[in-house]
C-alpha cells in the first residue's frame, strides 16, 4: 500500500460523511436533544445564568463597585445574601455583574473561532491545491504553537482589556473546527448536487455558503458550544496569572482571583464565583453533549 | 516507516523556523523593544548602556540579529538571559527535568485512572460507578485547574496537613520518597483534566469496539470475557485513544505554567512566569521555541504509535 | 529609534518603586543599599535574653527568586538580603539608621568633604581563605565603574576620582565634589573578593553571580534554581562562629502557600508580607509577628499635566483621599500616615506638618472656586472639559488595587471620575507606560527611600526624563515641570552639597513643607515592614535600614 496519510484526527473525523443535520432534520435533532436530560438541565441552567447576568442592572441589590469597607469579608446576611468581597462589595451583585463578562468573553471568543474555522476551512477545502497547502501548513504552525505561552507574552504587549482578551483567545481557538470543515468540504464537493450547481452557474462563493455550509452547521455549532466552555476556563486561568481582564472589572476569573487571596482567612469567600463558572461550563458542556449526540448519532467523542 | 519519520521530522523545520521568526518579531513589538529594561534603568550612565547594547549585539539591526540568534540556536545555545546573566540553555536544563517529572507523574497518573475508569465504566455500563465516573468526569472538565488546585492545598494541605504545599523537597530532604509525597498534589492538579476527559473518551469507544462483530465472534468462539476485554476490544479502542493523547500533551505544557506556579515546583513553566515578569526575553524565546518543538515531536509520536499499533496503516 | 537616557543622575539618592508581586517586593530603580549617619558607631545586639542553643536550620521562604547573587547587578530586595548571609559592606547602618564599622574598622572625612579614609578590620578571611585587604575594595570599586560591566547602579561611586591604597588595610578615596549621600552609597555597598573580579567580566558575572562567596557569616552551599538557596555556618566568622548551623532561603511564588507553609511548619521566616495577612499570621502558634516601621512611601503619582496642574484641583484631591480609612480598613492599621517623602523615623523628618483631613466638604469648595463645576452627569467641568483621570496600578497586586478602588469611588463623590487600569510592572514604568501619554493619570505605587534623606532623584529637574526611554526619578514632571521647580531644584541641590547634618536638616524641612504646599504626589501613607519567625527564635532584629540577615551570627534558637 502506497503512503497512507493520516489527514484527519480520529476526533476530527467524528463528523467526516456522516449524517447531515441539514435544515430539514432540525426538528428531529431537536427531538433528540429534548430527550437528553442532561443536555436540558444545561439548557435550564445556562438559560438562568445568562438571564441573571442580562438583567444584572435591574435585579442586583447594588452597584458592582459599590464598596462597604466597613463590612470586608462579611458572612452571608440578610443585605447580602452571599456576604461581601475583600473590598466590601457585594458577592451576590458581582457574581451577577461577573456573568456578563465571563459568558459574553467566552462565546464571544467562540463565534470569532468558529468564524475564522469555517472560513478557512471551507476556502482550504473547496479551492485545494495550492491554497489548502498553504493554509494546512499555517494551521500545522500554529497548532505547533503553545497557544497559553503565546497568550502571556502577547497581553505582555497589548493592554488585556476584554475586548483584547476575546480577540486573542478566538485567534488562537479555531484550527480544529478548519480542519473538520475542511475534510468535510472536501468530501462534499465530490458529490452530484455540487456539480449540479456549478452546471448552472453559481459562484464559487455561492456555493460554498449556499450547499457547502448548511451541511456542516452540526460541526460548527457543537464546536462552537465545546469552544465557549474551553474559552471561559481560559479566561479564567489568564484572569489567575495577572495577564487577564483588568481586575476591576467583575468577572468569575477575577472574583475568584480575589477570593484565592483570602481562601485561608474566608474559606467561603470563592464559593460563589467558583460554583456559577463551575456551573456555567458544565452547563455548557452538557448542552454541547445533548447537541453532539441529537445532531450526530455515531459520534465517536 | 524510517522514510516517514524522516519526512516528518524535515516537515518540521519551517515549523520551528516560523515559530521562531513569530517569537522574535513579538520580542521587537515589546513596548519600548527588547532593550527597555536596560534602558529604564535611571541610574545607567549612557556609557554603560552603549557597553550593554554592544555586549548583546542589540545595536545590530534585527534581521542580523535574528540571524545570529538562529545560528547559535543551531549549536544549542539560545544567547544569555538579560536578568540572570547567564546561558539560557543552562537556565532551562536545569528547570528541564523537574518539569518532566511533574508532567511524567501527572501523564502517568491520568493515564492509569483514566484508563481504570474507562474501562470499568464501560464494562459496567449504566452501573452507579459508571454515573459515578461520568460525574467526576464532567466536574473535571469544568474545574479551572488553579482552582483545583488551589482547593487540593487547602483541604490536604492546611485542613488536614498530611500533605506538603510547595516545593519539590522539604528542606535537608533528598529522598524519593520525600519526592513523591511532594509530587501528588500537584500531579494530580496536573492531571485531572486528562482524567476527566480521557476515562470518558475510553469508555465510549471501548463501547463502540464492544459492539463490533468481530467481538461478537471472539464471544461465540468462547474465548474467556476477560481475554476478549483486554486482547481484542482493548486494543482496538485504543488506537485512536494514542491519538488523543498525543494532542492533548501540549495541554501540559500550558497546565505546567499554573500547576507550577501554585505549587512552587521549580519547572520551566514557572521560569516561563518569571520571565514575562522580568522581561527576560532570550528566556521566554528560548522556552517558546523549545516547547514548539515539543508539541511536534509529541504529535509525531503520537502518528507513529498509531501506525505501530494499527496493523493496517502502513508507511512507504 | 531608542534615543539615549540622560547621563546619570549627578545628585542624590537613590529612589527605589516598592513593589509587590505576588507577595514579593523589588525596587525597580536599585541602588546601593544607603547607610547614612555621623557619629560614633552604637553598641548593638547585647547577649540574647535566655538559654539559646548551637546548631539548627532555618528555613526562609519568599516570594521571589533572586535573578542573580551578584552584589552589583541584582534588582531585588530579596537578592540583597540573601547576599547578606554572604557578603559585608565597609560600613552598615544600625537600627536606628546610624552607621557604624562593619569590614572597615573607621573612617575618616576630611573637612572639606573631598576625601574618605577607611581604615580596613585586619584578620578578615574571604571564604576561600584569602585575606581581605584594600585591593578587593580598590577592585570592587574598578568593577562597578567598568561600564562594560553594566553594573546597576554607580551611584556615589562615579564621584571618586581617584583612589589609593598607602597600605594593606588603608583606602582613600577622592572626590571632585561634596557629596553628603557618598558614605550611604559607598559605605554600603557589598565589597566582592579580589580573586573573583581578577577572572573577568564574564566569570564574575556569570559564575559569581551564581556561586557567590564573600566575608560573611554564611557561606554559599547550593542554589537549587526555582527551589532553594542553601548556607552554612562559616565556623571561621570574624565575629565568632554563628549559632544556627543552616539556613535554606525556599522560593515560594504564591503569598496563600507562603501562609500555608509557615502554617505548617514547612518554612520558619517570611519577610515583608501583607499587612492584610497580619492577623492569619498572627494566629500560628508557633510563630510571632515582628512589625517595624519602613522608609516605603505609598503615593499616587499626579501626572503634571492638564487641571492636574491646578495647585487647588491636587489639594482637593488630597483632601477627598481617605488615608486613614485605607489605613485602619484595607492595611488593618499597619501602616502610619505621610505628609511628604521623608520617613518619621529618618533624623530630617519634620514633625510639624500634619496631613490634610479627609474633608470631602473642603475638597468640592476647593473644586468649585477653581472654576470646576459639576455637570449634568454628576462629574466637573470647566470650558466644556470633565475633570476625568486615568488612574493606574500594579496588576496582581491585590493591596495595590483595593486601595486604589476605595480611592475612585472617593474621588468620584467630589465630582472627579477616575477610569481604574492596571498594568505589570515592566509596562507601567515602560516607555509606555502612564506617563508619556497626555492623558491625566494618577498612579499608586510605593518609593522605597535610601538611607539619606536626600530626593533629588524624585523632585530635580535634571531628573525628568527627555524621552519615554529616557532615565530619571521625576516622572509626573514629564510634560510641565512644576510649579515649585525652581525652589525645589535649589534647594535638593544644596542639600546634597553640604556634609553638616544640622545644616541639612533645615534644609529637608523646608522641601517637605514645599511638598506639603503644592501637593506634587499625594502621600498616602508609610509602609510597615512585617516579619514572621518563630517564637523559638532569638536574636532576630529586623530594621529599616539593614539587609534581613544583617546580624545573623547572632540569631539562635531557645534551648
Amino acid at each position: 500500500m502506497e503512503g497512507t496519510r493520516i489527514e484527519s484526527r480520529p476526533s476530527a473525523r467524528a463528523f467526516a460523511g456522516r449524517d447531515r443535520a441539514g435544515r430539514s432534520h432540525a426538528r428531529i435533532a431537536w427531538e433528540r436533544f429534548r430527550r437528553h436530560r442532561l443536555a436540558m438541565l444545561g439548557l435550564v441552567l445556562l438559560g438562568l445564568l445568562t438571564l441573571m447576568a442580562v438583567a444584572a442592572p435591574v435585579i442586583a441589590p447594588y452597584g458592582p463597585d459599590e464598596q462597604d469597607l466597613f463590612n470586608i469579608t462579611a458572612p452571608p446576611s440578610r443585605a447580602h445574601w452571599l456576604g461581601t468581597d475583600e473590598l466590601g462589595r457585594d458577592v451576590l451583585t458581582r457574581v451577577m455583574y461577573g456573568g456578563r463578562v465571563s459568558l459574553a468573553v467566552g462565546l464571544a471568543a467562540a463565534l470569532i473561532s468558529s468564524l475564522l474555522g469555517v472560513v478557512v476551512g471551507a476556502v482550504a477545502g473547496f479551492y485545494g491545491g495550492w491554497v489548502d497547502a498553504a493554509l494546512m501548513r499555517f494551521i500545522d504552525l500554529m497548532l505547533a504553537f503553545p497557544a497559553l505561552f503565546f497568550l502571556l507574552v502577547l497581553f505582555t504587549i497589548v493592554p488585556a482589556s476584554v475586548a483584547n482578551v476575546v480577540l486573542f483567545l478566538g485567534l488562537f481557538g479555531w484550527m480544529w473546527l478548519a480542519r473538520v470543515i475542511r475534510g468535510e468540504i472536501l468530501a462534499l464537493k465530490e458529490l452530484e448536487f455540487i456539480d449540479a450547481a456549478r452546471a448552472i452557474g453559481a459562484s464559487s462563493g455561492r456555493i460554498i455558503v449556499q450547499h457547502l455550509l448548511p451541511n456542516v452547521v452540526a460541526a460548527i455549532i457543537v464546536s462552537t458550544t465545546l469552544s465557549m466552555a474551553y474559552n471561559m476556563i481560559a479566561e479564567a486561568t489568564l484572569d489567575f496569572l495577572g495577564f487577564g481582564v483588568p481586575p476591576n472589572v467583575p468577572t468569575w476569573g477575577n472574583m475568584l482571583t480575589g477570593a484565592a487571596n483570602y481562601y485561608i482567612q474566608v474559606p467561603l469567600l470563592p464559593v460563589a464565583p467558583g460554583a456559577v463558572l463551575v456551573l456555567a461550563i458544565l452547563a455548557v458542556n452538557f448542552i454541547g453533549d445533548g447537541l453532539r449526540d441529537a445532531l450526530d448519532p455515531f459520534t465517536e467523542w | 516507516m524510517l522514510r516517514y519519520t524522516a519526512q516528518r521530522l524535515l516537515g518540521a523545520i519551517p515549523l520551528i523556523l516560523g515559530i521562531s521568526v513569530i517569537s522574535f518579531v513579538f520580542m521587537q513589538l515589546a513596548p519600548g523593544g527588547p532593550d527597555a529594561m536596560f534602558a529604564r534603568n535611571g541610574r545607567m550612565s549612557d556609557e554603560q548602556l552603549a557597553a550593554i547594547r554592544r555586549n548583546m549585539g542589540l545595536d545590530k539591526p534585527v534581521p542580523v540579529q535574528y540571524l545570529h540568534w538562529l545560528k547559535n540556536l543551531l549549536r544549542g545555545d539560545l544567547g544569555t538571559s538579560y536578568v540572570q546573566n547567564r546561558p539560557v540553555t543552562r537556565i532551562i536544563l536545569e528547570r528541564l527535568p523537574n518539569t518532566l517529572i511533574l508532567v511524567g507523574a501527572g501523564l502517568g497518573l491520568a493515564l492509569v485512572l483514566a484508563l481504570a475508569f474507562g474501562v470499568l465504566a464501560a464494562v459496567r455500563q449504566y452501573s452507579l460507578f459508571d454515573h459515578a465516573v461520568n460525574a467526576v468526569a464532567f466536574f473535571g472538565l469544568a474545574m479551572p485547574v488553579f482552582w483545583f488546585g488551589l482547593m487540593l492545598q487547602l483541604f490536604f494541605g492546611v485542613r488536614l496537613g498530611v500533605l506538603p504545599t510547595a516545593g519539590m523537597h522539604a528542606t535537608g530532604e533528598t529522598g524519593a520518597l520525600d519526592l513523591l509525597k511532594h509530587l501528588v498534589l500537584p500531579a494530580f492538579t496536573l492531571g485531572i483534566g486528562s482524567i476527566a476527559g480521557w476515562s470518558r473518551y475510553v469508555r465510549s469507544s471501548l463501547l463502540e469496539v464492544i459492539h463490533k462483530d468481530y467481538i461478537r465472534t471472539a464471544r461465540a468462539k468462547g474465548v474467556r470475557e476477560r481475554v476478549v476485554l483486554l486482547r481484542h476490544a482493548l486494543r482496538n479502542a485504543l488506537i485512536p485513544f494514542v491519538t488523543v493523547v498525543g494532542i492533548d500533551i501540549p495541554l501540559y505544557a500550558v497546565g505546567a505554567v499554573v500547576t507550577e506556579t501554585v505549587f512552587a515546583w521549580p519547572g520551566m513553566g514557572r521560569l516561563f512566569y518569571d520571565s514575562l515578569a522580568a522581561r527576560d526575553y532570550p528566556v521566554q524565546m528560548g522556552i517558546l521555541v523549545l516547547s514548539a518543538f515539543a508539541i511536534i515531536l509529541g504529535n509525531l509520536v503520537a502518528d507513529l504509535l498509531y501506525a505501530i499499533l494499527d496493523p493496517r496503516i502502513k508507511y512507504g | 529609534m531608542v534615543a539615549p537616557p540622560l547621563p546619570g543622575p549627578d545628585g542624590g539618592n537613590c529612589g527605589r518603586r516598592w513593589q509587590r508581586h505576588a507577595g514579593g517586593l523589588r525596587w525597580g530603580q536599585r541602588g546601593q543599599p544607603d547607610y547614612l549617619g555621623w557619629g560614633p558607631a552604637r553598641c548593638r545586639g547585647t547577649a540574647p535574653a535566655g538559654e539559646t542553643r548551637q546548631g539548627g536550620t532555618l528555613t526562609y521562604v519568599t516570594a521571589e527568586e533572586p535573578e542573580t547573587l551578584n552584589p552589583y547587578l541584582t534588582q531585588l530586595v530579596v537578592g540583597f538580603d540573601i547576599l547578606s548571609l554572604f557578603m559585608e559592606s565597609l560600613l552598615e547602618a544600625d537600627d536606628q539608621g546610624q552607621y557604624g564599622p562593619r569590614l572597615a574598622e573607621s573612617y575618616e572625612a576630611a573637612a572639606d568633604g573631598l576625601t574618605y579614609t577607611f581604615t580596613l578590620r585586619t584578620g578578615v578571611k574571604w571564604h576561600d581563605g584569602s585575606d581581605f585587604t584594600a585591593q578587593d575594595v580598590v577592585e570592587s570599586y574598578n568593577m562597578i565603574m567598568n561600564p562594560d560591566f553594566g553594573a546597576f547602579s554607580q551611584q556615589g561611586w562615579d564621584k571618586i576620582t581617584g583612589a589609593e591604597t598607602p597600605d594593606d588595610h588603608t583606602v582613600v578615596f577622592s572626590l571632585d565634589q561634596v557629596y553628603a549621600p557618598f558614605i550611604a552609597n559607598v559605605g554600603g555597598a557589598y565589597i566582592a573578593p579580589a580573586s573573583a573580579l581578577a577572572k573577568g567580566i564574564q566569570s564574575f558575572k556569570e559564575e559569581f553571580g551564581r556561586e557567590p562567596f564573600g566575608t560573611g557569616p554564611f557561606r554559599f552551599v547550593e542554589w537549587a534554581s526555582g527551589d532553594h538557596i542553601t548556607a552554612q555556618a562559616n565556623a571561621d566568622y570574624w565575629q565568632g562562629a554563628p549559632k544556627l548551623e543552616q539556613i535554606v532561603c525556599k522560593f515560594v511564588p504564591n503569598s496563600n502557600t507562603i501562609a500555608v507553609q509557615l502554617k505548617s511548619g514547612e518554612a520558619d521566616l517570611a519577610a515583608y508580607v501583607d499587612a492584610q495577612q497580619f492577623d492569619t499570621y498572627q494566629a500560628i502558634e508557633d510563630k510571632q509577628v515582628i512589625e517595624t516601621d519602613s522608609q516605603a512611601w505609598f503615593h499616587l503619582d499626579l501626572k503634571n499635566i492638564d487641571f492636574l496642574m491646578e495647585k487647588p484641583v491636587r489639594q482637593a484631591l488630597d483632601f477627598a483621599t481617605p488615608k486613614q480609612d485605607i489605613i485602619d480598613k484595607i492595611l488593618k492599621g499597619h501602616a502610619t500616615i505621610s505628609v511628604a517623602d521623608v520617613a518619621p523615623i529618618s533624623w530630617a523628618y519634620n514633625p510639624n506638618i500634619k496631613p490634610r483631613p479627609y474633608d470631602l466638604e473642603q475638597a468640592k469648595k476647593l473644586l468649585d472656586e477653581a472654576g470646576w463645576t459639576p455637570g449634568p452627569d454628576g462629574i466637573r467641568q470647566k470650558d466644556g472639559k470633565r475633570m476625568q483621570l486615568e488612574l493606574w496600578g500594579i496588576a496582581g497586586d491585590q493591596q495595590n488595587q483595593q486601595i486604589l478602588q476605595v480611592i475612585a469611588a472617593s474621588w468620584k463623590q467630589i465630582g472627579v471620575q477616575a477610569d481604574l487600569k492596571f498594568q505589570d510592572i515592566k509596562t507601567l514604568w515602560g516607555p509606555e507606560g502612564y506617563q508619556f501619554t497626555e492623558t491625566p493619570t494618577a498612579c499608586g505605587y510605593s518609593w522605597f527611600n535610601g538611607n539619606d534623606p536626600d530626593d533629588s532623584f524624585y523632585w530635580h529637574s535634571s531628573q525628568i526624563p527627555d524621552s519615554p526611554t529616557g532615565s530619571g526619578g521625576n516622572l509626573p514632571a514629564y510634560f510641565h515641570p512644576y510649579d515649585m521647580q525652581d525652589q525645589i531644584d535649589e534647594l535638593t541641590e544644596r542639600g546634597v552639597a553640604t556634609i553638616d547634618q544640622e545644616e541639612r536638616k533645615k534644609i529637608y524641612w523646608q522641601i517637605q513643607e514645599l511638598l506639603h504646599e503644592y501637593v506634587p504626589v499625594i502621600f498616602i501613607y508609610w509602609n510597615k515592614l512585617i516579619f514572621v519567625s518563630p517564637k523559638r527564635l532569638q536574636g532576630f532584629k529586623p530594621n529599616a535600614f539593614t539587609p534581613l540577615f544583617h546580624n545573623v551570627h547572632e540569631w539562635a534558637y531557645r534551648a
